[in-house]
Formats: structure tokens, C-alpha cells, sequence
């Protein structure tokens, strides 16, 4: 009995010793991209993109940010939303529209942002092939996903609109989410003005207030928060908390969504200009100076028109204003990550071809750190 | 001289006995019951098979046969009063062979002990038995390193993979236990779908010429399988077999686990079964050359393709049940499933969107036998056989990735993106793009980056369903006359069911430039009623028959229309054989024919490549495909052990279905019975039976089969237009027919040794027991066409070209050992042991498996003005070792060709080009 335990035993074991081998498995595809930045430092470039890389805005987990990239090696030239990872590299993925039934047009994602909780909301717009994009876009939605799913979408507002405010919302810019059920976007209003009369037309983008969409029920539900007039930027802190800046106005304002208590955060000094406000924890970023025209035209009302400008670095609590030492560009639409010490902007290169200075408007996306 | 009147006596007594020819899956004992005193023959004795189930008593001169003796082991008795009864414990009948049994009785008053004899007959020399038949049992499956029924066929003579003496791909019936079997769907293009494991198995046999008027649906071949019923006693099968021990680059992931047992379970009922599972991690490995750049992801492990693995899974059951004294019941139930992921060159970077497939293949069948009783002056037996046959095929992109949990093996269904659409063949829904597609797109995640070759980003799209049901029943019955006559008469009736589907481009909706999806549902009837004879004059035996078909597609052409009608034909075939001199000789002529695929009845193809484009007009009109085959057949036996067959044939194809041009539009074709064409070859087979410890087996065949168009999706190229230019007729030009091997010779060697045989270690016989079989290959190559550069004209005739010749040797070596008290064995099976690297397909425009150097600057250079745009640093297409300035782009010619062309040389490595290598597996078997 004894010596047959043992014959199974060993038996057993060999059999066992042959399937424990494993197989051989094929080769699996691996990662061919840099997996970093190309450069080093306190200021990295994080994209070269050749077409525009525009408003980036960080996951909630800050793992990464979203960004909308221009297509060029697509004929029909859509923009893309792309999620790059925190430290920078390559791109991670592509949220695009890329069936072939859109190929006659100009697909474009924008202002994207992510809830905790995974859910997506991103301007959705298109429009003919050969328009000079975004001159006329065809279809313009404020569009809700998931990030795991962004395609199957539910379409929260299709504008223009009639705001209760008595205002036009052309379009929707720099949304951010309050809660899982509510986010708040910067409304603008949307002019196409030449400077000159054998000037192509531009196109000019004014805020018109910041506007609070309660997507809990089956119908959005639209407010304005109050005092966000010509409101040109905003972010917010947690669900209550918006800071603010005003087309022309060098302060910083605060709005404590509970209590309606609107105070000034910061202030620039008389003729500062800040917009594109970020704050996390007691640090405050916002584009400043630069080159920055603000004009009254005859017949379409107020214009602005931003080149971009200095990154400054507030300390809330001591007021003190660092501006960032680079010399060569100017920025926009800066993106801070929670901790307040990696900064994402959109930058545009000064070009100086003497006696001419010009700036470019094709924009590249740097990576600040922050002391 | 003692050998010549021996030969001459044999081959007299199985002329006088005569044989069942005609029937495939049984056999027959016949013989002479003498006095063993006097000589003289015994009449009145009975002769009794398995206790008197089937029997025959003998006439006035002791002449006895026994017909209609299924395959396998019996147990015969002889008995006649007044004399001692004999019984003959193992008495192994074949499919298509007599017995011959020669019985001495003693009288009772000699008190002598019966003597056992083993029946030997003479399967060579038999002049009943007209069919060129080649047979392997399933024990001889087991020695030699062949895993399949497919391949065991495979090493007959004419067979060419499986095709058939130059035929194409579905000429042949798959006949299992008596009831044909076949994919009448797409047998041209698609497998049967059910496999049989082979340790259920009888025996197997290819039967290529004059086969039975009981059997239609083919015109090239017949594969007979003979199941085994459960014995007087358990026996049974455990083994294993895997390549996991063997390193990188031996490793196939080859696993198969066989369990199989067969016995009585009581009240006479026999019972046999079979689960055999069998997983590759590459189910179609090839040995290809590693891919001359390093960083091509394939260099790591060369040997395995992704996303190439494939599971089966195989369970066959079967009951032999007897009723009452003379009936048989038996009930057989076969299910196969395979599934497989597809490897796709284009995806290779990206291998989950790849397609995959599965096939499941479900066969139940009964058959009720009905046999008279020993002592029948006329013996009559009657089986009446259903078979249900149930094949669905379904290929399209998973919708996940299934788990591999053992090796290749899932353990669960695949999931497919659009299954359920394509069951229901909701055409409606199915116009729109369907949710789970993506467009695919230039991968991202290749090692060159560059956006070409490969696909990413969504599958290509494609839902390729259907299913094909069949109920046929079959009624025979033989009735013997005499021992000079046999007739056999029957009839069989099948009602099928057609269902297809198909979506391409499924990512977008179905509009001008999308095909909208495509399906049928028809329900085909067919029918069959044949007669045969056999009659023995003198030296002289007759194989007279006359088969009918007829099969309506059923077909709905239009709303209201009552189709074609019935397609019929009528075969008769005709057989002579004699004795000449010590040989046998054997003439015969036969129509044979088949009903066409049902596939190219409707307008959708289906499971076709993208060699001839998708797209023919199906035609319900096609008839019967059909052939003439003319053959002479020399079998002799110089000793007692070895044998030498000869067969001469010719074989007029005509009726075959080929695309047929509708007017002078290029594109539009229609299915036609347009194609005719020629087989025609010699055979030559020597075999030295396996006596003192070997034997071999060598066959050879030199072949030509030219027909009009290789397949029916290829273009009737040659026409002509008749004198009033209104009719396009096929020219009479015909090319070589993708199969036709001009030369092949397959040897098959087997030895053994003795038990005690061998040096010594620790008192075992090292050797001892000691199998070896080896298989050698060798096969002139196969046409194919060449073209231009393009691919778009051909350069000289089709078929014109010969790929080099192939060749190979397989082996299998078994050492028999004892584990657990148990039987067993372990053993070492070696395929293409040589790792002879085959090429089995080139490039039509060079004529070489490899793309040359031009081509693929060219591939390159064009994919390169496609998509000059720079690459940014941060896109996943930046390859930093590219980016050669370093700044942050890879642009221009200078960075961006080398990736291109890197690029084109990795999609273009000539894998399939070549045959498998070598593949080795260890295995360890258990046998009770």
C-alpha cells in the first residue's frame, strides 16, 4: 500500500512537473515612445505638434491632462482630445471622431473635463471642410461621456442659447465640474472680425459670465452664478468656491457658491489684466500683461483680442506675485494641478524679426514646475 | 512455385466466397466448412457471428458467407451436428474485405481439442473488391505520428492534403458508420466542422475511384470511417502531449489531452467514448525566417505568430444497443467546436482586433440493423440510418479577448461583435454602422510608428455567419443470392437547411459604397436511390450499379417564384475484376457526381479570401457537378508479406462551377456549371506487411489535372464568342488545377522491438518494446499563376508556375512503461523532424516567397507620399532613435523613409509563404 502512495506520489509529481512548465508565449506588442519628456527642468515642452495644442485641463487624479490637439496628418484636419500623462511624453490616447462618414468635415473636441467620477464633458463642434476653422461651425455641443466611453454621448446643450440672464452663450469655454452633477462653464460670445478690411476675419471670443448647468436630472438645468458679468476666465476649489477674473479688471474675485459672499482674492495693480486664473491651496496662476488688445467696435460691442501674456505666481495668503523669468513667449489657458506645483499652459513663441515683433498663433503645450 | 498455387488457391476461394464491395463499413466472412477426416464440404453447418446476431449456414458443398460484418472483432462459431463445435475468438473484419475462413470440424466421436485459427484474408488479392481502397486502423493511427483522421488519409496515394487525385477542395464525402456526411454549404471553401477523435475509431480508409452506388455527394474521394462499438470488455485510453518541456523555439504551445474508454454497461449494451482536447498557442505555425530587424516585435520569439491560437474540442459518444435476436441498434453522437484567433499581418501590432472564428460542428445519427439469422438460404440484412448534422461557422473581431487559461485553452465560448445580428440575420438593423466598431486606423503601437501597413484603432469590420442543418435518412438492404450473387438496394432522403449572413465594413452604415448586408435562408431537399449487384462467372466478378440524385435548392429568387425545380442525374458504374496469373486485375468506369456548393446558389459568398474579390451573382439554377473515371487496377503479391498495387486512371471532370462573365463588365460574374476538366495518373503502392519487427509502406503517384478554372471563384479567362457573337462559351484550354502534384511519394515505415531486445540496465531491457514510425514526404511542387507588379494581369497561363518541391519526415518513437500498476507509454512525436523549411506559396509577381528590394521601396515610397506630415515628439508614432537632428520631429525623406521602408519590409515578410516546422511533443499514455 505503501509503495503504491508512493509510486502515485511520484507519478503524480512528474505529471505535475511537465504541466507546470509554461509555454513559450508570442511576442506582445511593447511601448516604442520615449515615455518622457524631451527636455529637462523647471520648463519642458511638452508638445511639438505642428497644428494648434490647446486648453489643457488635468483629470482629477491628476495622472494626466486632456488637451485638444489639431490633426494635421488628417485631410480633414479635426482636433482630437488627447491625454498626455502628468510628467509629460507621449500621448496616451486620442478621443476623435474618426468614422469615415466624418471625414467630410472638421471634427473638433474642446474643453474637456473629467469628474471623480470618470465623466467627461467637452465642447463637440464641426464644420464643412474648408471653412477656416473655427470661422462658422456647423454643430456646436456641450457634450456629456465617460472617459471610458466618450462616444456614447449625451448632448446637455446644443448652442447658441438664450441664457435666463438675458444673454447669448455662442459657446462654452473652460468647464470645470462643480460635483458630479453640476459644472460651470465660462459662456462666451463669439464675433468674427477682420482688423482690416483685406484682413481674413478673425475670430473673437469675449466672456459673457460663467454659467452653473445642474446635469442631475433628465432635463440640464442652466443658471448663472451671480456677479460673473464679463467674467474673461474662472476656476474653481472644491464645490462651492469660484475664483474669477473680469474682462478689464485687474482683481481676482472670489464667489463662495453657498453663501453668495463674492470677495477679491487677489489684485494685480492698476493696468494688470489677468485672465486664465488656476488656484490650488493658497497658490494663485494667471496670465498677465502680454499682449492683450481690448477695443470697442462700432457695431459688434467690445473686442478682445489675446496674444497671450506672463505667467505670475501668487501666494494668497502673503499677496506676494512671481512672475515666471521666460522671455520669448507668452502664454495662455494654464491648467495647475492640484498640488499647485506643475503648471500646464499653452505657449506661443514670440517671434522677432527686426524691426517687427509678431506672436505666433500656433500654440505648443510647457510644462512649468513651480517652486 | 508452392507460393503460386497458394496465391492461385486464395484468390480461387475469395472468387468462389465473393465479398460486399459494395458496402464501406462493414466486411464479410466467408469461407469453406470441410470434414476434417474426409474432406469433403459440410453442408447444413451454421455459422454464427457474436452469438448468432448475424450468421449463415452452408450450402451443399460447405460454402458459407456471412455479409454485411461490421468492422472490428468478432467472435465466430461454427457448429453442425454431429461434429464439435469451433469457435474463432477474434475474427477481425475490415470495411471492403472477406474474411476467408477455412473450417476443418472434427466429428464429436474423436474427442479432439478445437483448435483457435486466426483468420487471416488476403485484402490485396480479393478480386471483389473493385474500389482502390486505402485503409489505416485506428491502432495504426496511435503508432504513427499523425493526430487526426485528416492526417492519417492524408498519406494515401492521389491524396493531396485534401484533395483527391488533383481535385479540388470538396470533391469528397465524409461516410461515417454507412451515412454520408458533408458541408454541403461550402465545402470548397470551409472545413466539415466535426472531427473524429481517433481512439473512436475503427478504422479509416480514402476510397478513390469506383466507389459504391450506395454513396454519392463526391466525385473525387470518399472518406469511410468506421466507429468502434463497445466490447465484451472495458478498455480504454488516457494520454497526454505537450511541447512545454522543449525551449524557446521548440515550444509551439502544443497541449492535448485524450480520455477514451469503451465496454459493456450491462444488458448487452456496448459503449464507447471520447474527449479530445487539443490547444495551440499558434495553431498554424510556419517556418519562416525570423524578421531581419531587431526591432521588429517578432524577433524576440520568432517561432510564434500572435494571436494565432486556436482550441478544440472533440466528444464523441456512441451506444450499441441489440433488440431482440436480430436487430442492432446503434445511436452516435459527435460534437466539435474550434475556435481560433486569426492572425492578420495588418494587425499585428495591435493583435485584439484581429479576426477570429469558431466552427461548431454537431452530428447525432442511429442506425437500426436488421440482419437474418444463421441458416438463412437468402441471407437479408436491412439498416435503416438518420443522421441529424448541424454545422455553424461564425467569423468576425472578438468583442473581448478571451482568457487563455491553459495554453491555448479558453474553457469558454468566444464572444463576437455582432453575434447576435448575425444569428438573427436582421438585415434591417444591420444597415446602419454597428455599435462596438471602430473605423480602423494606421496603427500607433508599431516599432516604426509610421502611419501605414498595419491597422489599429478598430477591426476591419467583417460578420461572416452561417449554418447549415441537415436530417438525411438512409434505407439499405442486402440480400444475398446464392454465393454467386449479392444485390444491394436503397435509397436515402435529406432535408437540409441554409442560412447565411454577411456585413462588411461593419463600422459603417450600408450605403453606395458600402455593401448592405447580405443573407439567405433556403431549405434544399435532396434525394438518392441507387441499386448495385455483384455476380461471380468463373474467374470473372461483375460490379454492376446505378445511382439517381437529385437536389432541389429551394432557392427563393423572388417573391412568388417557385425556383428552378429539381436538378437531376443519373450514375451508373461498372467494375470487372479477374485473375491473372497470380495478380488480380480490375477495370472499372463510373459517373460520379455531386450537387454544387450550396453557396453559389445565392448571391452572397461567404468564407471566400481576398484573392477573387467577394462579390459573384449566385445562380439557383446550377446543376450537378460531375465526373467520368476510367480506371485499370494491378494488384500482386510477390511474398506472402509484401504487396504491389497499380492503378492507371483517367477522370473527366465536367459541370464544376466557375465564375462565369456577364457581358463585357469585368466585375460581373455569375456562378455556372462552366468548368470542365482532366485528371488522369498512375498510382503505384508497395506494402510489406508488419511481420519480424518492421514494415513499410511506400506510395507513389504521378498525376495531371488540368481543368478550365481552378476554382469557382476564378474567371472563366478563356472564351470565346460564337459565330453569331452572342454566346460566350469556356475555350477548350484548361490549366493545371491548384492540386495538381505531378509527383508525390509518401513512405511510411514501422518497426518494433522485442521485448528483451536491446543492452540492459538494472535488469530492464532498455529497448525493450521499443516502437519507431516514420513518415517521409515528398511532393513536386503545385502551380500557381504569376502576374504583373500589380497583380492585376496575369503573365502567361494561369497555373503556368511550379512553387519548388516540398518534403518532410515525421517520426514517432514509443517506449512502452508501466505506472500504476497500468499499461502505458511514453513517447516522443516529431513532425517534419528535419525542420525542412517548405515554401508553399510566393509572390505572384516575383515568383519568390520574399517581396524584392524595388518592391518594397516602392510599398514604401508610396505609403511615404500617402503621409508626409512630420511626427511631433509627443505623438505615439515619435520614434526617438528616428528623430535623427534631434528635434523633437521626424521629418523629411531622410528621417521619415527608413521608417517606412522598415515598415514595408516587416508587413511584407513572406509568412505564409512557408510550411510548419518542426513541431515536437512528449507524451505519456495510460491504456487499461
Amino acid at each position: 500500500m505503501t509503495s503504491t502512495h508512493a509510486r502515485l506520489r511520484r507519478a503524480l509529481a512528474l505529471a505535475l512537473a511537465v504541466v507546470s512548465c509554461s509555454h513559450e508565449g508570442p511576442f506582445t506588442p511593447a511601448s516604442y515612445t520615449p515615455g518622457r519628456p524631451a527636455g529637462s527642468g523647471s520648463l519642458v515642452r511638452l508638445t511639438f505638434n505642428l497644428g494648434e495644442d490647446l486648453a489643457p485641463a488635468w483629470l482629477p487624479d491628476a495622472s494626466g491632462f486632456l488637451y485638444t490637439v489639431e490633426r494635421l496628418d488628417r485631410p480633414d484636419l479635426d482636433r482630437c482630445l488627447a491625454r498626455m500623462p502628468a510628467a509629460g511624453g507621449s500621448i496616451e490616447r486620442e478621443i476623435c471622431n474618426l468614422t469615415a462618414a466624418s471625414s467630410d468635415s472638421v471634427n473638433a473636441y474642446s474643453a474637456a473635463a473629467v469628474s471623480g467620477a470618470g465623466r467627461l464633458v467637452y465642447v463637440r463642434a464641426s464644420a464643412p471642410i474648408g471653412f477656416s476653422w473655427p470661422l462658422s461651425p456647423r454643430r456646436h455641443d456641450l457634450a456629456l461621456a465617460t472617459l471610458a466611453d466618450p462616444r456614447r454621448v449625451t448632448v446637455l446643450e446644443t448652442f447658441p442659447i438664450a441664457a435666463p440672464s438675458g444673454h447669448d452663450h455662442d459657446e462654452a469655454a473652460q468647464i470645470r465640474w462643480l460635483s458630479d452633477q453640476a459644472l460651470v462653464y465660462l459662456a462666451q460670445s463669439v464675433k468674427y472680425v477682420a482688423p482690416c478690411q483685406t484682413c481674413g476675419r478673425d475670430t473673437i471670443t469675449i466672456g459673457v459670465e460663467i454659467a452653473r448647468l445642474d446635469v442631475s436630472g433628465a432635463v440640464p438645468a442652466l443658471s448663472i452664478l451671480p456677479g460673473t458679468d464679463s467674467a474673461s476666465s474662472f476656476t474653481t476649489v472644491g464645490s462651492d468656491t469660484v475664483y474669477f477674473t473680469v474682462t478689464g479688471d485687474s482683481r481676482v474675485f472670489r464667489l463662495a457658491l453657498g453663501s453668495g459672499a463674492l470677495d477679491v482674492a487677489h489684485d494685480f495693480g492698476t493696468g494688470a489684466l489677468p485672465r486664465d486664473v488656476q488656484v490650488a491651496g493658497n497658490r494663485l496662476v494667471a496670465v498677465v500683461g502680454g499682449h492683450m488688445e481690448i477695443g470697442i467696435d462700432s457695431v459688434l460691442g467690445p473686442i478682445v483680442r489675446d496674444r497671450g501674456g506672463e505667467v505670475h505666481v501668487v501666494d494668497l495668503p502673503s499677496g506676494v506675485d512671481q512672475v515666471q523669468p521666460v522671455t520669448d513667449m507668452l502664454f495662455r489657458h494654464l491648467a495647475l494641478d492640484p498640488t499647485g506645483r506643475i503648471l500646464i499652459a499653452e505657449g506661443y513663441p514670440i517671434v522677432v524679426v527686426p524691426p517687427d515683433t509678431s506672436f505666433s498663433t500656433v500654440s505648443d503645450l510647457w510644462r512649468f514646475e513651480l517652486p | 512455385m508452392a507460393l503460386r498455387a497458394a496465391v492461385r488457391r486464395a484468390l480461387l476461394a475469395a472468387l468462389l466466397c465473393g465479398s460486399p464491395a459494395a458496402a464501406q463499413t462493414s466486411g464479410a466472412i466467408a469461407g469453406r466448412v470441410r470434414d476434417a477426416v474426409s474432406g469433403q464440404g459440410v453442408g447444413n453447418a451454421i455459422i454464427a457471428v457474436d452469438g448468432g446476431r448475424q450468421g449463415a449456414a452452408t450450402d451443399t458443398g460447405g460454402f458459407f458467407r456471412v455479409r454485411e460484418v461490421r468492422s472490428g472483432w468478432h467472435r465466430v462459431q461454427v457448429a453442425r451436428i454431429g461434429y464439435r463445435p469451433t469457435l474463432y475468438d477474434s475474427v477481425l473484419v475490415r470495411s471492403g474485405e472477406t474474411v476467408t475462413l477455412n473450417v476443418s470440424l472434427q466429428s464429436l466421436a474423436l474427442q479432439i481439442e478445437s483448435i483457435a485459427v486466426t483468420a487471416v484474408p488476403d485484402r490485396v488479392l480479393d478480386p471483389m473488391v473493385p474500389q482502390d481502397l486505402q485503409r489505416i486502423t485506428g491502432e495504426e493511427m496511435r503508432q504513427l505520428p499523425v493526430t487526426s483522421v485528416e492526417e492519417a488519409v492524408a498519406l494515401s496515394a492521389g491524396a493531396v492534403g485534401e484533395s483527391y487525385r488533383g481535385g479540388r477542395l470538396g470533391e469528397q464525402a465524409f461516410v461515417l458508420d454507412g451515412i454520408g456526411v458533408k458541408n454541403q454549404l461550402d465545402a470548397s471553401t470551409g472545413s466539415l466542422g466535426i472531427r473524429i477523435p481517433p481512439d473512436i475509431l475503427t478504422e479509416a480508409s480514402l476510397v478513390t475511384n469506383g466507389f459504391s452506388a450506395r454513396y454519392g455527394q463526391a466525385i473525387s474521394g470518399l472518406v469511410n470511417v468506421v466507429t468502434k462499438d463497445g466490447g465484451e470488455r472495458w478498455e480504454g485510453r488516457a494520454a497526454y502531449e505537450s511541447d512545454r518541456p522543449l525551449p524557446q523555439g521548440w515550444d509551439y504551445g502544443i497541449d492535448r489531452l485524450v480520455v477514451g474508454g469503451s465496454g459493456p454497461i450491462g444488458h448487452g449494451i456496448g459503449f464507447a467514448g471520447v474527449l479530445d482536447l487539443q490547444g495551440r498557442l499558434d495553431a498554424d505555425p510556419v517556418n519562416a525566417p525570423g524578421p531581419p530587424d531587431p526591432r521588429d516585435g517578432r524577433s524576440q520569439n520568432p517561432s510564434l505568430l500572435p494571436h494565432n491560437g486556436g482550441e478544440h474540442y472533440d466528444g464523441a459518444l456512441k451506444l450499441s444497443i441489440p433488440l431482440g435476436a436480430r436487430q442492432t441498434l446503434r445511436l452516435f453522437g459527435l460534437q466539435s467546436v474550434e475556435q481560433r484567433l486569426l492572425f492578420d499581418p495588418a494587425y499585428k501590432y495591435d493583435p485584439s482586433l484581429a479576426p477570429a472564428q469558431r466552427v461548431r460542428g454537431t452530428l447525432l445519427t442511429g442506425q437500426l440493423q436488421h440482419t437474418s439469422g444463421p441458416g438463412s438460404l437468402n441471407p437479408l440484412t436491412i439498416d435503416l440510418r438518420v443522421g441529424y448534422f448541424d454545422r455553424v461557422f461564425l467569423r468576425g473581431a472578438l468583442s473581448d479577448q478571451p482568457a487563455q487559461r491553459f495554453g491555448a485553452f479558453t474553457f469558454e465560448s468566444f464572444h463576437f461583435l455582432g453575434e447576435d445580428l448575425a444569428r438573427r440575420q436582421d438585415t434591417a438593423a444591420a444597415r446602419g454602422a454597428l455599435p462596438g466598431f471602430d473605423a480602423p486606423d494606421w496603427s500607433d503601437r508599431t516599432p516604426w510608428g509610421v502611419p501605414a501597413f498595419f491597422l489599429g484603432t478598430g477591426p476591419r469590420g467583417d460578420i461572416v455567419w452561417n449554418r447549415f442543418r441537415e436530417v438525411r435518412t438512409k434505407l439499405d438492404a442486402t440480400l444475398g443470392a446464392g454465393r454467386d450473387a449479392d444485390f444491394y438496394l436503397g435509397g436515402e432522403l435529406a432535408g437540409q437547411h441554409v442560412q447565411t449572413f454577411q456585413r462588411l465594413s461593419a463600422f459603417l452604415p450600408a450605403d453606395s459604397t458600402v455593401p448592405g448586408p447580405t443573407a439567405a435562408d433556403f431549405r434544399p431537399v435532396s434525394a438518392a436511390a441507387y441499386a448495385e449487384t455483384q455476380l461471380r462467372i468463373e474467374d470473372l466478378a461483375f460490379t454492376v450499379g446505378l445511382r439517381y440524385d437529385q437536389f432541389d435548392g429551394k432557392v427563393p429568387v423572388a417573391l412568388g417564384s417557385r425556383g428552378f425545380g429539381a436538378q437531376r442525374s443519373l450514375n451508373p458504374r461498372f467494375a470487372v475484376s479477374t485473375v491473372l496469373r497470380g495478380a488480380t486485375f480490375v477495370a472499372s468506369w463510373g459517373r460520379f457526381s455531386q450537387a454544387p456548393d450550396f453557396q453559389y446558389l445565392v448571391d452572397a459568398t461567404f468564407d471566400d479570401t481576398t484573392r477573387t474579390g467577394r462579390f459573384r451573382r449566385g445562380n439557383p439554377a446550377l446543376g450537378f457537378e460531375g465526373a467520368m473515371q476510367y480506371e485499370f487496377s494491378l494488384r500482386l503479391r510477390p511474398t506472402e508479406v509484401t504487396a504491389v498495387r497499380a492503378n492507371l486512371f483517367i477522370k473527366r471532370l465536367d459541370g464544376l462551377v466557375a465564375s462565369v462573365p456577364l457581358g463585357l463588365d469585368p466585375d460581373s460574374s455569375i456562378f455556372g456549371n462552366a468548368d470542365f476538366g482532366t485528371v488522369k495518373g498512375i498510382e503505384l503502392i508497395f506494402e510489406k506487411e508488419p511481420v519480424h519487427g518492421w514494415g513499410v509502406r511506400v506510395a507513389y503517384t504521378f498525376q495531371s489535372a488540368t481543368a478550365t478554372a481552378t476554382n469557382a471563384f476564378q474567371l472563366l479567362r478563356r472564351i470565346r464568342i460564337d459565330t453569331l457573337g452572342d454566346t460566350i462559351n469556356p475555350a477548350r484550354v484548361e490549366f493545371p488545377l491548384d492540386y495538381d502534384r505531378h509527383h508525390s511519394l509518401t513512405v511510411v515505415g514501422q518497426a518494433r522491438v522485442s521485448d528483451g531486445a536491446g543492452p540492459r540496465l538494472f535488469g530492464t531491457a532498455l529497448f525493450g518494446g521499443l516502437e519507431a514510425a516514420a513518415i517521409f514526404h515528398f511532393g513536386s511542387g503545385l502551380p500557381y499563376s504569376r502576374t504583373n507588379t500589380t497583380g492585376d494581369t496575369l503573365i502567361g497561363l494561369p497555373n503556368a508556375s511550379r512553387l519548388p518541391p516540398e518534403y518532410s519526415l515525421d517520426a514517432l518513437v514509443r517506449r512502452p512503461v508501466r505506472l500504476w500498476g497500468l499499461r502505458g507509454g511514453v513517447y516522443i512525436d516529431a513532425r517534419n523532424l528535419l525542420n525542412r523549411r517548405n515554401t508553399v506559396a510566393v509572390r505572384r509577381d516575383t515568383g519568390e516567397p520574399a517581396a524584392t528590394d524595388a518592391t518594397l521601396q516602392a510599398l514604401a515610397q508610396a505609403a511615404s507620399t500617402a503621409h508626409p506630415e512630420p511626427i511631433p515628439y509627443e505623438s505615439p508614432r515619435y520614434r526617438q532613435w528616428a528623430d535623427l537632428d534631434g528635434n523633437g520631429f521626424i521629418e523629411g525623406p531622410g528621417e521619415l523613409m527608413p521608417l517606412y521602408l522598415a515598415a514595408a519590409r516587416d508587413f511584407a515578410q513572406p509568412l505564409f509563404a512557408y510550411g510548419p516546422p518542426r513541431l515536437v511533443r512528449v507524451g505519456i499514455e495510460l491504456t487499461f
